[in-house]
């Protein structure tokens, strides 16, 4: 029993921090970004090959790097690598786009992404990927108890990448960030510097997406191309979606009901024989029908964004600009 | 190497032909609308599914076809009439209603996937051996492909320029308000232009099904990229300009093949799409009402 909980309660918070990362993207920065999962692979990839020791394959399929380094060294790795391909694909299309234009390049990119990954085997090994990717400490625990060690490795993640983001959040940058979302003009009005701020929010999430990214790849132990299909992206949407986008506490609710409570509730339902991709594919029913029931019913989220209020004006969009862009005076 | 380009040259003309059926119905979806369906890939698969249940009934090729548009028109018809219409009635705004087409495609794969299983199917066609027409090497199949995109081709061109419907389209894609003053069903233009889209996808899907002769729940979903990046790249809300891309983009595909390995083929066309996107949002033929990016 105690086993069943510690392995939902690892997917969980993996989930978490995936979806923490996104809800920069979403939530604060409003933009409808579908690479997501590239950079989730990216950290993943990068993180994996600074812990591996280098690659004793032959035949022209190998993995790069193999610096045989520290799990802590995977994680900054990850992240900067996450970071750099968001600064590229940000840079390029946060200039000038947005709405679903944005979408429809990110999502080109990231298929590019897995392109790249699936036919370059002198860089990805190809189909096989990675494998044997050490976990964090497991030298030192039995098999029996390091399920806990590595969730609790997780919670100390997750509980750092949710600090740190609610302190941006309150930051004069956050505000602006928001009061960029809310009106990009007004916001460039009052002084902001609207692609700077976007990008930043984007390279931010980013390098969290690649962090989750390693933490999945020390999880699963292994990287495979395949693996990271881009609209997968998607079940990470619901949970914002459901939770309610921009609110973080609402990001973690969301979570617990998209890839805690759906998985586990779908479990037992009765097996098809002959039918393996069923489960899949109730999952994905369910987290699109939850976005369309969400959005066309509580388009905000079961916990709303709490919106900064100014008590002697009636007029609360002025006064949520206002705020948000004199933030850092 | 010069045989080896007419024949990519071949293969180019079929895509973009599959390509032009797909391009015409989501460019005129998209400018009648304003949003582009992203529920078109997985419309298309539908039609595709469509197509091949129907062939344990009835062994009949243009039943089968029929079979495919009809799926896909009574998809297309469902996903405004339950789903767009509302949420634009409620004021949201057009990411919105992006994302709400792009969770449609998502419930409507994994039901794909839930009915279908993960294993391909096979969808074979009957077919006869490769004949010389001029330089190039095309099979019976090909002909019938090419053709089919012909005939919807020019249904859309001729409806589009020639009809009372044609005109109203065109109107409602200029400004939906201004459609409304001047006495046009805005929302009756919008429901027929969806369900004749979908009719059309489901048609691009059956013809897809029948080159490629297997195909799973994702067959349609990265070929929806292609389809938005040949629409793009022609001009957004433009047959003629839809056509164009579809011949670049198809052609392109193929023929870059000889040179790169065959699976950035599709990359080929992503790429051209984001390099469209970014220096000329346009198109080739921008459509004089509409600016692909507004700031």
């Amino acid at each position: 029993m105690i086993q069943y909980i510690i392995s939902f309660l690892t997917i969980g918070a993996l989930g978490a921090i995936l979806c923490l990362g996104l809800n920069v993207r979403w939530g604060w920065s409003g933009d409808f970004d579908l690479a997501y999962y590239a950079m989730v692979a990216v950290g993943a990839y990068m993180g994996g090959v600074t812990v591996l020791p280098k690659s004793q394959l032959t035949g022209g399929a190998a993995w790069i790097l193999g610096l045989n380094q520290s799990f802590l060294v995977g994680c900054l790795v990850a992240m900067a690598a996450a970071a750099f391909v968001s600064l590229l694909l940000g840079a390029v299309a946060l200039r000038r786009l947005r709405g679903d234009y944005l979408g429809i390049t990110t999502v080109a990119f990231s298929l590019i992404i897995t392109a790249v990954f699936t036919q370059q085997l002198n860089l990805f090994n190809g189909f096989n990927g990675l494998y044997s990717i050490p976990s964090p400490f497991q030298d030192q625990f039995d098999a029996f108890s390091y399920p806990l060690v590595f969730l609790i490795i997780l919670l100390v993640a997750l509980a750092i990448v949710y600090a740190v983001l609610e302190l941006l959040y309150r930051s004069p940058w956050g505000l602006g960030l928001r009061a960029v979302r809310e009106d990009e003009i007004a916001a460039a009005a009052f002084g902001r510097n609207v692609y700077v701020t976007k990008l930043t929010a984007y390279v931010l999430g980013g390098a969290i997406a690649g962090l989750g990214g390693f933490l999945f790849a020390n999880y699963l132990t292994s990287w495979n191309p395949a693996s990271w299909n881009t609209i997968e992206v998607f079940i990470l949407y619901s949970a914002i979606f459901l939770g309610g986008s921009a609110n973080q506490r609402g990001v973690l609710l969301g979570v617990v009901v998209v890839l805690i409570m759906v998985p586990e509730g779908t479990r037992y339902l009765p097996n098809v024989p002959g039918h393996p991709d069923l489960f899949p594919a109730i999952r994905g029913l369910v987290s699109g029908l939850l976005i369309l029931i969400v959005l066309r019913f509580r388009p905000q989220g079961l916990l709303p964004e709490k919106r900064p209020r100014d008590l002697r004006r009636k007029h609360r969009p002025v006064a949520t600009v206002a705020v948000g862009a004199s933030g850092d005076g | 190497m010069l045989l080896n380009l007419t024949h990519a040259f071949g293969f180019g003309l079929v895509t973009a032909s599959i390509l032009a059926i797909a391009t015409v119905a989501l460019t005129m979806q998209y400018s009648v609308t304003n949003v582009p369906n992203f529920a078109q890939g997985d419309i298309m698969t539908a039609g595709a599914f469509g197509a091949y249940t129907t062939q344990f009934v009835v062994n009949n090729v243009i039943v089968q076809a029929v079979a495919a548009m009809v799926v896909g028109a009574a998809i297309s018809f469902f996903l405004n009439w339950f789903l767009l219409q509302p949420f634009a009635r409620r004021g949201a705004k057009p990411l919105i209603l992006f994302v709400v087409t792009i969770a449609f495609a998502f419930v409507l794969e994994n039901t794909m996937l839930a009915i279908y299983g993960g294993s391909p199917v096979l969808y074979k066609l009957g077919d006869s051996p490769p004949n010389q027409i001029g330089p190039l090497l095309l099979t019976g199949r090909d002909l019938v492909i090419i053709a089919t995109a012909l005939v919807s081709l020019a249904s859309v061109y001729i409806v589009l320029k020639y009809t009372k419907f044609g005109k109203a389209q065109r109107a409602v894609a200029d400004s939906p308000d201004l459609a409304r003053v001047s006495g046009i069903d805005a929302s009756r233009v919008v429901h027929l232009t969806m369900t004749w889209a979908g009719a059309m996808t489901g048609l691009a899907g059956f013809v897809l099904a029948a080159q490629v002769g297997a195909f799973t729940h994702t067959l349609g979903f990265t070929f929806l990229l292609v389809v938005l990046a040949a629409a793009v790249v022609g001009g957004i809300g433009q047959v003629n300009g839809a056509m164009i891309g579809a011949l670049l983009i198809g052609v392109g595909m193929e023929v870059a093949a000889l040179y790169i390995a065959p699976d950035y083929k599709q990359s080929v066309a992503f790429v051209a799409l984001v390099i469209t996107i970014l220096f000329r949002p346009d198109g080739i033929i921008p459509s004089p009402s509409r600016r692909a990016v507004q700031l």
